[in-house]
């Protein structure tokens, strides 16, 4: 299965355990469903699914107004940046919900085109940069065993929330082995463990990270990996013990936001008085970004062994991802 | 004099049973909202409240027509000008001050101040201060009304400035499309701030708007207490029946406007927009200008002078201790 699939079959299997929620977005029952993302939502009677006009704004606003009501309903959005036209919805009327005691459960799941070819419109390719202006529960998707506990869990739950899986991986074969460990709640997932280091991947580097994983491995230096899908509200615990046990802290981070979780963990680590080298791998931001590209986020993998490797060389502002490779 | 549909609202059906005829007890929810607001008023005046507040005065009469059109089951969403809804859905001025005061034992639990002040017990389940902002949720409380079949109509306030965002006409569009018993209902009284419609933008014809997306279109004048709430309950039980939205533009003027003058420039009168109306008293009232423009006004004319001033003393008995 592709990881589209596995998302589609995880919403649809969550949506049959759901007496009664509305689902609605631009295009969602007809032609390529999302490109499968939103295929055969109606799995039984209490399932409503609309196609809405072109609207973002009255459609954020909507979904906060059946959440008023306590009517569960999921909001799909074909692109991230389009929700930039619900902005006012997502703040200003999810404070109000939030402090009226809304009970109801509105989730909305936009597709981050991080793909790059869409120019402008996939320079916004975040989470991070939305959750600072409202304060709201974010999960970026890009693994399938991820993907699959965190719709179970926070799909159709009361609050609000975005679920963001990552155009760029949607053909992508979905064959990762589960997680070593899960921590659904807290959005944080350990993926492989080792001594030589802590790796630690956030929006959509997760399969960068995984790669790396391999590569530190094969070299001798296997590391604990964990993939970061909430944006915040994160628990550090896990990861703050790993790196006191590990030393170092690589940060794989392919967002092109200002509002980095992993300079969060950091301040967590220096709070805890955790002494540490760290390594963060960020996404170059330039003028490229703007025009159609191949979004390729290479990681200087021999540059991470060398890191590794001389116990006497420190880098603690070291940036060598690339945006264009 | 013609019967109204009489209200399901317990608000309203106490208040009938009590007065024993509509004409009095309409009169009597307009007394009581205008001079409470008058009350509320001699407060801001007196810098009893840290937070912003909005008074209605003059737009008493859409206020108390909503609330006694509303059914048991209808939802009100409002915008950051609320006061004349909440007071006219709740009996308890007491209640809306410890709001306003950011009381921890008002109903709200103080947590919303004045422009955001909901009072869902009395189907106000939502305000906001931004323009428009409101309006798709309305959308979404619609539907969520027709989810749970709750028989229900859905009332949306805003005002003519929000008619220049965006969210109005997605909003209109989104309910229509959906088949929404939701009424858009704006208050316009020709100004946003303090500038005038003409001032700052070309006309607009809401009727031709609502023809335009196939839905139906009221307009009613604010200063007639009568035909506003005859036009309201009409609507409501149309759009009832009917399962989509109308929009209702109710022209209005708020009272308290003032002069102005700037160096070198003649002077200007400005409508009340937020804060202390200085020049209106609570005892000069309840009536604040001897003209058409004042809703009150036009009311005393129409009962025996001997009611009107029974209604009157009635109305302030409860809340002259208010300013004591």
């Amino acid at each position: 299965m592709t990881f589209v699939e596995i998302i589609n079959a995880a919403i649809r299997e969550r949506l049959a355990r759901a007496d009664r929620v509305v689902c609605f977005g631009q295009n969602i029952t007809v032609a390529s469903c999302l490109s499968g993302l939103t295929r055969d939502l109606a799995v039984h009677a209490g399932i409503e699914a609309i196609n809405t006009p072109n609207c973002e704004n009255a459609m954020a606003g909507f979904g906060f107004g059946l959440m008023l009501e306590g009517v569960d309903s999921i909001f799909f959005v074909k692109q991230l940046d389009f929700l930039l036209l619900a902005a006012d919805q997502m703040v200003n009327t999810w404070n109000m919900a939030r402090q009226a005691g809304a009970t109801g459960s509105f989730t909305i799941v936009p597709i981050v085109v991080d793909s790059g070819f869409e120019g402008p419109q996939s320079r916004l390719n975040n989470l991070a940069d939305f959750c600072s202006l409202g304060d709201f529960e974010a999960y970026a998707l890009s693994d399938a065993n991820a993907a699959e506990t965190i719709i179970a869990r926070h799909l159709v739950a009361p609050g609000f929330r975005l679920l963001a899986p990552s155009q760029r991986l949607f053909r992508s074969a979905a064959d990762q082995e589960a997680p070593e460990g899960i921590d659904g709640e807290a959005g944080i997932f350990k993926l492989a463990s080792g001594d030589a280091a802590t790796v630690v991947a956030f929006n959509f580097a997760w399969p960068q990270a995984r790669s790396l994983r391999a590569v530190l491995a094969a070299a001798g230096h296997p590391a604990d990996l964990f993939g970061v899908a909430a944006v915040n509200r994160i628990d550090w615990t896990a990861i703050a013990e790993s790196v006191a046990r590990t030393g170092r802290l690589i940060l794989i981070d392919d967002s092109r936001s200002m509002n980095r979780p992993g300079e969060r963990l950091r301040s967590a680590l220096a709070d805890r008085g955790i002494a540490h080298r760290a390594l963060p791998l960020y996404r170059r931001i330039d003028r490229r970004d703007l025009s159609p590209n191949p979004d390729r986020f290479v990681l200087d993998e021999a540059a991470v062994l060398e890191w590794i490797a001389r116990s006497e060389f420190s880098v603690t502002d070291r940036t060598i991802g690339h945006a264009h490779g | 004099m013609e019967a109204f549909e009489t209200s399901k609202s317990p608000l309203a059906r106490d208040s009938i049973e009590q007065a024993g005829e509509v004409m009095e007890t309409l009169a009597w929810e307009m007394l009581r909202l205008r001079l409470s607001m008058l009350v509320v008023n001699e407060l801001v005046k007196r810098r009893a409240f840290q937070v912003p507040i909005h008074l209605a005065l003059g737009h008493e009469a859409v206020a108390v027509a909503v609330s006694m059109a509303m059914g048991a089951h209808d939802r009100l969403l409002l915008t950051h000008r609320n006061i004349h809804y909440n007071i006219a859905r709740n009996a308890d001025l007491a209640a809306e001050i410890a709001e306003y005061r950011l009381e921890r034992d008002a109903p709200g639990g103080g947590r919303f101040g004045a422009m955001n002040l909901i009072a869902p017990e009395n189907g106000i389940v939502y305000t906001s201060s931004i323009l428009g902002n409101c309006l798709p949720v309305a959308v979404g409380v619609a539907k969520g009304r027709a989810v749970k079949q709750a028989d229900a109509v859905t009332f949306a306030v805003t005002g003519d400035g929000a008619l220049e965002e965006g969210a109005f006409y997605e909003a209109l569009m989104m309910a229509t499309s959906l088949r929404l018993p939701l009424i858009f209902l704006v208050e316009n009284n020709d100004w946003s701030m303090y500038t005038r419609v003409a001032e700052r933008r070309c006309a607009l014809d809401l009727q031709r708007l609502a023809e335009a997306f196939a839905i139906p279109f009221r307009r009613l004048s604010g200063d007639d207490a009568e035909a506003c709430l005859k036009g309201m309950t009409a609507l409501r039980a149309d759009v009832a029946e009917a399962q989509r939205p109308a929009i209702v533009e109710v022209t209005l003027a708020t009272l308290g406007d003032r002069e102005v003058t700037e160096e070198g420039k003649p002077p200007r009168t400005i409508n009340y927009h937020h804060g202390g109306a200085a020049h209106i008293s609570y005892e000069a009232g309840p009536i604040i200008e001897e003209s058409e423009r004042d809703p009150l006004y036009r009311l005393s004319g129409r009962l025996p002078a001997e009611t009107w001033r029974r209604l009157v003393a009635e109305a302030r008995a409860p809340l002259d201790g208010f300013l004591a």
